[in-house]
């Protein structure tokens, strides 16, 4: 599971917000499922000034419906394709990296 | 709207130059006087992104006063990312048009290449949202998100996006103010080094120098601001509407059709931001021009061509003519304000209304501005 931000009108946000951005409603924590699909994604050779490429980063849609921006913690793209099922998990700096499902 | 004018415009050239950016405000500046003829002002609007961590100036509106012997005259500063350039012409526009302010002077640049290009991208990708940013995120990472969805959605390949590098190297070829003057083979554009895939080098807009200005009036003149709209998105590309389309883009076109009481149908030509080869596309679609999906289907055809039934960046647009990100907005209605009044030679174009669409941050905040030969 993961944690995300929700409000009264079921506006929902990964990483989490305390105000929502589409009714500037208070939000609430709730947990979602961490499982989505690829919706796109990109290999970036020539990172900002600090990281160090190459960086492979995704959109994921959520089995509810979210979107969240991830990173995949392998070198080469060539597994991954737009709709390949997903999971998510945080790591020890708090980003979000996806794995593949078989 | 219809009683703002354009009475003149000038511009650097753009590229890798040796001037300061207060050097460059002052060539564009005089350029634009010189064809206007006019030499005093209610106000002076100036746009500039970023030049706190570019060049270490502040206080720019000030600076600019100061530097073209204009003190007391009142001068600010607008920033809206990379569509600044669009921005300040807005601003200047409703301060005319709401009689505040007979003529005004409106000027918009960038000096990028004094940092190194890694810094450059640093500077520039803290216009996204922290978030992405924490992942190493930049502009060209989020361009090659929203890209290789559009492909994946509706066949576009990288053939396609090829050729609108070609295409507007093509149309710099014949501007003397183009940071790239030199045409491109497809091929070579195919097989330029990947920066984020299914980017390639040539899919991006370069890093440049260059400032461009423009006289404002409400005394009639040859070419006249018929319509302009604004929007904005948000921030995180997670939580957009849709990733083949800019909402911002989207919004700010209708809003400029309808002050201009026009259609798409109407107009003839048009200065899309390019600053990357599938933005051309999107935002070609964005501006009702062609339908959804459709964009770089009118691309293969050749009908965005400088010969082609609705020519797209004459000028080379950002991607040739190059992209000092606070300038650009400007610098396209410039090219707009030439090519109505027939001054752009071989790369000139037919029509009597040409349209802008400029590009803030990722999309984030987006501007259309329409021009009518009177």
């Amino acid at each position: 599971m993961l944690r995300a931000s929700r409000c009264r009108n079921q506006h929902t946000f990964v990483p989490n917000r305390k105000i929502c951005p589409k009714c500037r409603r208070a939000t609430e924590e709730v947990e979602i499922s961490c499982r989505g699909i690829i919706l796109t994604f990109t290999t970036l050779n020539v990172p900002p000034k600090g990281f160090k490429g190459p960086i492979i980063m995704a959109l994921v849609k959520l089995e509810e419906g979210e979107v969240v921006f991830c990173k995949y913690n392998e070198k080469e793209e060539n597994k991954l394709k737009i709709g390949a099922k997903v999971a998510i998990e945080v790591d020890t700096c708090g980003l979000y990296q996806f794995k593949l499902l078989c | 709207m219809d009683n703002v004018y354009i009475h003149g415009a000038g511009m650097t050239r753009f590229g890798r130059l040796q001037q300061s950016l207060s050097e460059l405000f002052f060539q564009a500046c005089e350029g634009a006087i010189f064809e206007s003829g006019i030499e005093d002002y209610d106000c002076i609007f100036v746009g500039a992104m970023n030049p706190e961590e570019f060049e270490g100036e502040a206080n720019l509106a000030s600076i600019i006063t100061d530097l073209i012997g204009m003190v007391p005259t009142p001068a600010m500063r607008i920033e809206t990312a990379s569509a600044t350039g669009a921005a300040i012409f807005q601003v200047a526009a409703m301060a005319v048009a709401s009689g505040v302010y007979n003529r005004v002077l409106v000027l918009a640049g960038e000096k990028m290449t004094g940092v190194e290009t890694i810094e450059a991208t640093r500077i520039l990708a803290e216009v996204i949202s922290k978030n992405e940013r924490n992942y190493g995120a930049s502009m060209p990472a989020l361009a090659a998100l929203v890209t290789r969805r559009y492909m994946y959605d509706f066949g576009m390949n990288s053939k396609d996006l090829a050729l609108v590098a070609v295409k507007n190297h093509f149309n710099a070829s014949f501007n003397p103010y183009a940071h790239f003057r030199s045409r491109v083979s497809l091929e070579k554009v195919l097989t330029s080094k990947i920066i984020a895939s299914p980017l390639r080098i040539f899919d991006c807009g370069p890093i440049s120098d260059g400032a461009a200005a423009v006289v404002l009036s409400n005394e009639p003149s040859e070419v006249k601001l018929i319509g302009m709209g604004h929007g904005t998105d948000y921030l995180g590309v997670s939580y957009r509407e849709s990733l083949t389309s800019f909402t911002s883009s989207v919004v700010a076109a209708k809003k400029a059709y309808k002050m201009a009481g026009i259609e798409p149908r109407d107009v003839d030509f048009a200065e899309i931001h390019d600053a990357f080869t599938s933005f051309e596309i999107i935002g070609s679609e964005d501006c009702g021009f062609f339908p959804e999906g459709h964009g770089y289907r009118a691309l293969r055809d050749g009908k965005t061509q400088l010969d082609g039934s609705f020519p797209i960046n004459p000028s080379g647009g950002l991607k040739a003519r190059g992209h000092p990100v606070g300038a650009s907005g400007l610098a396209q209605l410039v090219e707009i304000f030439w090519q109505l009044q027939g001054k752009c030679k071989e790369r000139q174009v037919k029509g009597r209304v040409g349209l802008a669409q400029s590009i803030g941050g990722f999309a984030t905040n987006n501007f259309v501005t329409i021009l009518q030969r009177v």
